[in-house]
């Protein structure tokens, strides 16, 4: 009798102070928060709609956390770049640049293998937050998700002649419409992507053609360059779709489409580094992120939103078509056993 | 004129404090510019990252040789250089015969229009060259396909031929000073004969004016070519969007890779290349200096040497000079105001026309970043010069008053960061400051910046400040040490009024490269520490053109009366001071 008495005690005493530790972490994180009064994200300047974006998001974090807080945005180098800074950052026992991170799966694995994110129990501090948001259990959020694509301006290129896949880029009859004037991305990671479809020598055969094709090399967000036709096309982006609706609202020519069958997802996540300088901050505007008042606030600005927060763009664009969506832990397991030497190959052929 | 009395002092110190104090802030100064020099080689025998523990090893200058990618990028750099040099050098020439030897009309706003070029940051003038002369989208090549009917557009600024051609209108106005201070010296006696003996001005600028002043041409060459190779802000704004990489955005790239970790080794190793090669450059530089004292017979102030007839011809100067003005100036500026009245980046048209608003001016107005800065580009304005001018007076003074052995080191040490490329010092100091994080936490502030800044242009200081000392006779200086007043009041009392212009010249100066630098900039910013010229490259390379384009607009606005202002007082000195020799 007394052993069970102990047994329901103890059983008791640990439901509830986990429950209350739960209810009381958010609260200490808030008033933690309430002490630190910013907080900084170093990403592109138009990230989240940019300046507007970013004064949206700071009274939607108002109204959920009831306090008021500067969210600070500076336009710096690309989500690699940031990445790496971070790391270099933390491995040299500087403080980092960065509040939080935004980057795609291919560079989360880079941050994860690096140790370079704080864990946090997301799902169980904030109640909003599901398990599958949790991409890298406990380290990173699903922010949002995007289809990997081509986007091309309809005003340089006519619709007969424009690109369907990826393989159309370099399809000898439709080419010379773009030959030594297409854009790719600054980095390998979209080609990475299609590997496992296409397998690794089809990749590297593509690069070998695509490369005397390429007149220039963008990162993510530079959509203006191809609206304004200083570009005809652009191999790939994480975004695709989004910048065709962002863009087309303005009534610009452009035209996004996927890239490959399946097509190839990134998923936009957010997390904290170990080593950044208001953490408390960057956990809440983490989570405000995946409300959905900070989806409405990625809409309006980005055309951007998460797949697994009911009532948003993607949401119902996935459930609108029926689409099974590549799973993101599978993703990350394309990147954690990536062939470095496709890396290698790859940028050799097309960046250097 | 207010008479000074200076008391003396007496009872004289064992110890010269003042002196000491001199030497200290000499020292610390050389010692700063040694220490990341000494950096940047120490990084190319390491791997990894700052903090990381590393073997020495010579790796990363296998790597570099190794790799068929450096000397693509070595190619390209050497050709943008030699195109910039083809375009600054002849126009400066040009312009400074105009000015200093030819009775052209309307010299000083021939000289105003010249200096102008030099007030404003060099990477807006790129963007409005992106505007203007990209194949696609460029504004001129539009009009002149629609004119005459092209499928093609004729002229491509996207190339490195067309890159080298927008440093070099942007480098036009110093090649200007660097040449025409050589013909204001020149001896015109020959010219005189020549003109005397019949010979046509074309001949006679051929076969004597030219060979005259060569050694100031081969000089101007020379900085023209590490200047080119240092460049950041040209490459970076149209380079690299079109796969084209030189020297800097290379080493940007290796600092901020789109793949792993920062290569600072591989960087420390290009960089001390091209310290060595910066360094053999000087050598030709400085036989070329010595070289022109050979030519220079300044035939003293009442001398007037008889300037070139123009006669008509004087409409062709003008029309060259305006010709400049409007492509080097005028058009970027009109340009980049276009773009950020528009949603999206579109040739003039009616379409156009009716989407324009000044939207993007309101959203500025409201922006906290930016306000932020604005307020650190300030501050370096201010305390950049400040500082530079108290080290440069005490380097100089060592350097031109004292009879220390070792001050013709110092002042070698004080010249050094004026042949390196400035990039390598701001990578050497983001090296340092994260590898002494843990101690001193100065990195990503705004104080790493003003380093920066101060080390790099002490050899500007010095240059100027040592050629106003040695003008200052040293009687006046004995006297008073003879009355025993102290080195500190000698410098204060003495020396600092006598030089005042030159102490101006230099805080001017130094404060306008402080508003207009990116290449140092781009390297160290982080969120505390971003200037106006990194918060405009942020939004451009973010893909906010038209944000950009509208920050870089009210940039200039609000900024030029102050630039014209400093200027027109930093010419009125350096008068001056040049009056005084």
């Amino acid at each position: 009798m007394l052993y069970m008495m102990i047994v329901c005690v103890v059983f008791l005493h640990a439901l509830f102070s986990t429950t209350s530790a739960h209810a009381q972490k958010l609260e200490q994180i808030i008033a933690e928060a309430k002490k630190e009064g910013e907080v900084t994200l170093v990403a592109s300047a138009s990230t989240f709609g940019g300046k507007k974006g970013f004064a949206e998001l700071e009274n939607h974090f108002a109204k959920r956390y009831g306090f008021k807080a500067r969210l600070n945005l500076t336009g710096g180098p690309s989500f690699p770049q940031v990445a790496a800074r971070i790391i270099t950052e933390q491995k040299a026992g500087a403080k980092s640049s960065t509040d939080l991170y935004l980057g795609s799966d291919g560079t989360y694995v880079t941050m994860h293998q690096e140790k370079a994110l704080q864990m946090v129990n997301w799902s169980a501090i904030f109640p909003w937050v599901t398990k599958e948001m949790e991409i890298f259990p406990q380290e990173s959020v699903l922010v949002y998700a995007s289809f990997h694509g081509i986007i091309y301006n309809s005003n340089s290129i006519p619709k007969d002649k424009a690109p369907k896949s990826y393989e159309d880029l370099i399809d000898p009859a439709l080419s010379p419409t773009w030959a030594g004037k297409m854009a790719i991305p600054a980095y390998i990671h979209w080609l990475v992507r299609v590997s496992p479809i296409w397998g690794r020598e089809k990749v590297l055969a593509f690069a070998r053609k695509l490369a005397p094709l390429v007149g220039g090399r963008l990162r993510q967000g530079e959509e203006e360059r191809i609206v304004s036709g200083e570009f005809p096309v652009m191999a790939s982006t994480g975004g695709a779709l989004e910048a065709m609706w962002k863009w087309q609202t303005k009534s610009a020519p452009l035209v996004g489409l996927p890239g490959s069958t399946p097509a190839t997802m990134s998923y936009y996540q957010l997390a904290v580094p170990k080593n950044s300088v208001h953490p408390n901050m960057a956990k809440l505007l983490i989570a405000l992120m995946v409300t959905r008042d900070g989806q409405s606030v990625l809409e309006k600005h980005d055309m951007r939103s998460s797949h697994l927060i009911d009532g948003t763009l993607m949401a119902k664009y996935v459930k609108a078509n029926n689409l099974k969506l590549q799973d993101p832990k599978e993703l990350n397991e394309v990147f954690q056993k990536a062939d470095s030497s496709l890396d290698e190959e790859l940028t050799k052929i097309l960046l250097k | 004129m207010s008479t000074q009395v200076l008391t003396v002092d007496q009872s004289r110190p064992l110890v010269n404090w003042s002196k000491l104090w001199l030497l200290a802030m000499a020292g610390f100064a050389a010692l700063s510019i040694l220490t990341l020099l000494g950096m940047i080689i120490w990084m190319s025998l390491r791997t990894g990252v700052p903090g990381q523990p590393s073997a020495y090893t010579l790796k990363n200058y296998a790597a570099l040789l190794g790799d068929a990618y450096t000397y693509k990028v070595m190619t390209t750099t050497l050709i943008f250089a030699a195109v910039t040099i083809a375009v600054s050098v002849p126009l400066g020439f040009i312009f400074a015969w105009f000015i200093e030897r030819t009775d052209m009309p309307h010299k000083t706003v021939a000289m105003s229009v010249l200096s102008i070029g030099i007030l404003f940051p060099t990477f807006l003038k790129a963007m409005g060259w992106v505007f203007l002369l990209h194949p696609r989208i460029g504004v001129i090549n539009i009009f002149l396909m629609q004119l005459f009917g092209l499928t093609n557009a004729p002229l491509n600024i996207a190339t490195v031929p067309g890159i080298g051609f927008v440093q070099g209108m942007t480098l036009t106005p110093l090649a200007y000073v660097m040449i025409s201070a050589a013909m204001r010296g020149m001896n015109p006696a020959l010219v005189e004969a020549a003109s005397v003996h019949g010979v046509s001005k074309l001949r006679t600028l051929v076969r004597i004016e030219l060979p005259l002043i060569w050694p100031a041409l081969f000089s101007a060459i020379i900085w023209m070519l590490t200047v080119a190779i240092a460049a950041f802000d040209v490459p970076g704004v149209i380079g690299m969007a079109n796969n084209i990489f030189t020297f800097s955005t290379a080493i940007y790239f290796m600092i901020n890779p789109n793949e792993g970790l920062p290569r600072y080794g591989l960087s420390g190793a290009y960089g001390t290349i091209m310290v060595g090669v910066s360094l053999i450059l000087m050598i030709p530089y400085f036989i070329a200096l010595k070289q022109s004292h050979k030519y220079q017979i300044i035939s003293g102030k009442s001398y007037q040497p008889r300037p070139v007839e123009l006669g008509r011809w004087w409409l062709v100067a003008w029309g060259l000079l305006g010709a400049y003005f409007l492509l080097a100036f005028v058009l970027p500026l009109l340009a980049i105001f276009w773009v950020s009245l528009l949603p999206y980046v579109q040739a003039p048209s009616r379409q156009a026309l009716s989407v324009i608003s000044f939207e993007r001016y309101t959203q500025i107005a409201f922006d906290s970043a930016l306000l932020g800065a604005a307020w650190n580009t300030v501050l370096l304005m201010v305390l950049v010069p400040t500082i530079i001018v108290v080290f440069c007076s005490a380097i100089s003074w060592i350097v031109t008053r004292s009879r220390l052995r070792w001050r013709v080191a110092l002042d070698a040490i004080a010249f050094l960061p004026h042949p390196v490329p400035n990039l390598l010092f701001a990578l050497a100091i983001a090296y340092l400051a994260l590898l002494v994080s843990n101690v001193i936490p100065l990195y990503g502030t705004i104080f790493v910046l003003m380093a920066v800044y101060v080390v790099c242009w002490i050899s500007f200081g010095t240059r100027v400040l040592n050629n106003s000392m040695i003008q200052v006779h040293r009687e006046l200086e004995e006297a008073a040490q003879v009355g025993g007043v102290s080195t500190w009041r000698i410098l204060l009392k003495v020396i600092v009024p006598l030089i005042k212009p030159g102490l101006i010249y230099t805080w001017i100066w130094t404060s306008l490269s402080a508003y207009r630098e990116l290449t140092m900039a781009v390297f160290l910013a982080s969120p505390k520490s971003q200037v106006l010229s990194t918060y405009i490259w942020g939004q451009w390379h973010g893909g906010g053109l038209g944000d950009a384009a509208a920050i870089a607009i009210v940039m200039i606005a609000v900024m030029s009366p102050l630039v014209t202002t400093f200027w027109i007082y930093a010419r009125k000195q350096q008068h001056v001071a040049s009056s005084a020799t």
